[in-house]
């Protein structure tokens, strides 16, 4: 499916004052695209996620999903950069939460549940609890859980921010094995550069207060992306130009 | 296994040594041994009790009254916790009323109790009953506004109704905070059964201790004294468990 975003606006009302966190922002997320948003903290783009998941209502424009759905699960389910597992709930239980309360029956939402363990790579911790696993392996659960979802399109809130160097680079792969298994559509929000390049179709370049789009950019690396793309002179050039749309931004707010 | 031995050891030698300096300080004469005979005399005391069923037999009237006021307190503390906990109107109208009598002494009501239901266990029974209720519904309340926002959302988000967040996110979101006040209920409970007996009690083991001084049957005071914490220390334990049941996802190193 696509999504055609429309003018859309997004005002939050603090202390009696207005507060601009989107303003005018269109935008098509295209079928089986995987769009990297990239911008400085505060400039709207997870806003702009919590409204494409119509997890936050908006305040002016129109966010519309085209097309024919390719499963029955739900348009959009989100991937929180805080992991937001269930404490209480097994990996496996909170894999198949989804599944669970959208009532799917008891053996065949397990059975999807185990399947997705195998995909992310937590096989033998189907019965663990969230706190016994590391960040990474949360956000694989995380991501697993999602996944089970089977949602049209995937939105992802900066899923590996809260990981180190290593891991992080591990896991941009790990996810990038898994999406080209099902090329999702997938909107997903990082404030990292690199990251936003190796893994995006598109890069959508936002300004800060109020969040506008500052500018698409393009990504012509091939697929399937590696790590080692990340010292070709075509990789730099395009963290270049993304580096120069979104420098004076930062520096306008350090 | 010598992991264990080792673990014993080291929780037994701080007790060991006490019980010896205690038999030292009266043997010697430092303190007066009809205020605290020594730890040998109250051991035997202790252990002659416990060959005559005598303890056995008193903490079974207490244990009896207590997790009967308990299991009542308890009970209508989480009905109402959870009930006003979830409902606006529920919580606007017994907010004001919860506020107002959670400050009093709960134990200022066994007089009262007394005239309702006269002497015998009822009253023993009611006190325990209010004194757990309190603790128990305010961190039901409170349980049931700690879950953690991002959870409801992701649970929404995932596709989940008003009715199963509820029931699949918030209640257990709630149980540990819950569970914690089980263990306050727990220990106020055993405060308040012991209290209540020494004031009005004609059996159990707060009755023994308040007729031990009446008459000043000094051994038997201590050797009660030392039961009673025996008692607490393996209730909490009995608590211990069944959080671990209940909540075996909550972290505790």
């Amino acid at each position: 499916m696509r999504v055609r975003i429309d003018n859309v606006n997004k005002t939050y009302r603090a202390r009696g004052r207005e507060l601009f966190a989107l303003d005018d922002i269109s935008l098509d997320v295209e079928e089986n695209e995987f769009l990297t948003i990239l911008g400085p903290s505060g400039c709207g783009k997870s806003t702009l996620l919590l409204l494409i998941g119509r997890i936050e209502a908006l305040t002016g424009g129109s966010i519309e999903f085209e097309g024919g759905r390719h499963s029955d699960g739900p348009l959009t389910t989100m991937v929180w950069q805080k992991y937001a597992l269930f404490p209480w709930r097994t990996v496996l239980h909170n894999i198949a939460f989804g599944c669970e309360v959208r009532g799917m029956a008891k053996a065949e939402r397990i059975e999807r549940a185990r399947g997705f363990i195998d995909v992310v790579g937590l096989k033998g911790f189907e019965d663990s609890y969230p706190h016994e696993l590391s960040g990474g392996m949360q956000q694989r659960v995380a991501l697993a859980r999602a996944l089970a979802n089977d949602p049209e399109i995937l939105l992802m809130d900066e899923p590996l921010a809260a990981l180190d160097a290593q891991t992080r680079a591990l896991m941009q792969i790990e996810l990038l094995r898994i999406w080209d298994r099902y090329r999702k559509t997938v909107v997903y929000v990082t404030h990292s550069i690199e990251e936003a390049v190796l893994l995006g179709d598109r890069i959508v370049v936002m300004s800060a207060r109020p969040g506008r789009i500052k500018e698409i950019i393009p990504i012509t690396l091939t697929r399937p992306r590696t790590l080692d793309m990340i010292v070709t002179q075509e990789f730099h050039a395009i963290t270049d130009h993304a580096w120069s749309a979104i420098k004076s931004e930062v520096t306008a707010n350090a | 296994m010598r992991e264990f031995l080792r673990s014993a050891w080291s929780n037994l030698f701080p007790i060991l040594t006490v019980l010896l300096l205690w038999e030292l300080v009266v043997r010697l004469g430092w303190v007066n041994a009809f205020f605290l005979p020594p730890a040998s005399v109250v051991l035997v005391k202790f252990a002659a009790m416990v060959g005559s069923g005598e303890l056995f037999e008193s903490f079974r009237i207490t244990a009896w009254r207590m997790t009967f006021g308990f299991a009542i307190g308890a009970s209508a503390a989480l009905v109402l916790g959870l009930a006003i906990g979830l409902s606006r109107p529920l919580l606007a109208f017994f907010s004001p009323l919860v506020a107002a009598t959670y400050p009093l002494p709960k134990i200022a009501l066994i007089s009262i109790f007394l005239v309702i239901f006269g002497i015998g266990d009822p009253p023993i029974i009611a006190s325990v009953a209010i004194s757990t209720f309190y603790p128990i519904l305010i961190s039901t309340l409170t349980g049931l506004r700690s879950v953690d926002p991002i959870l409801l959302k992701a649970a929404r988000d995932l596709g989940a109704n008003r009715y199963q967040i509820t029931v699949k996110v918030v209640l257990p979101g709630a149980l540990p905070v819950i569970m914690s006040g089980m263990k306050m209920g727990t220990a106020v409970a055993l405060i308040v059964v012991v209290a209540v007996e020494m004031y009005i009690g004609q059996t159990g083991a707060g009755h023994v201790l308040a007729w031990a001084t009446e008459f000043f049957k000094i051994d038997l005071l201590y050797a009660n004294v030392i039961a009673i914490g025996l008692f607490g220390i393996i209730l909490f334990k009995l608590v211990d468990v069944i959080e671990r049941l209940l909540v075996p996802w909550a972290n505790r190193d």
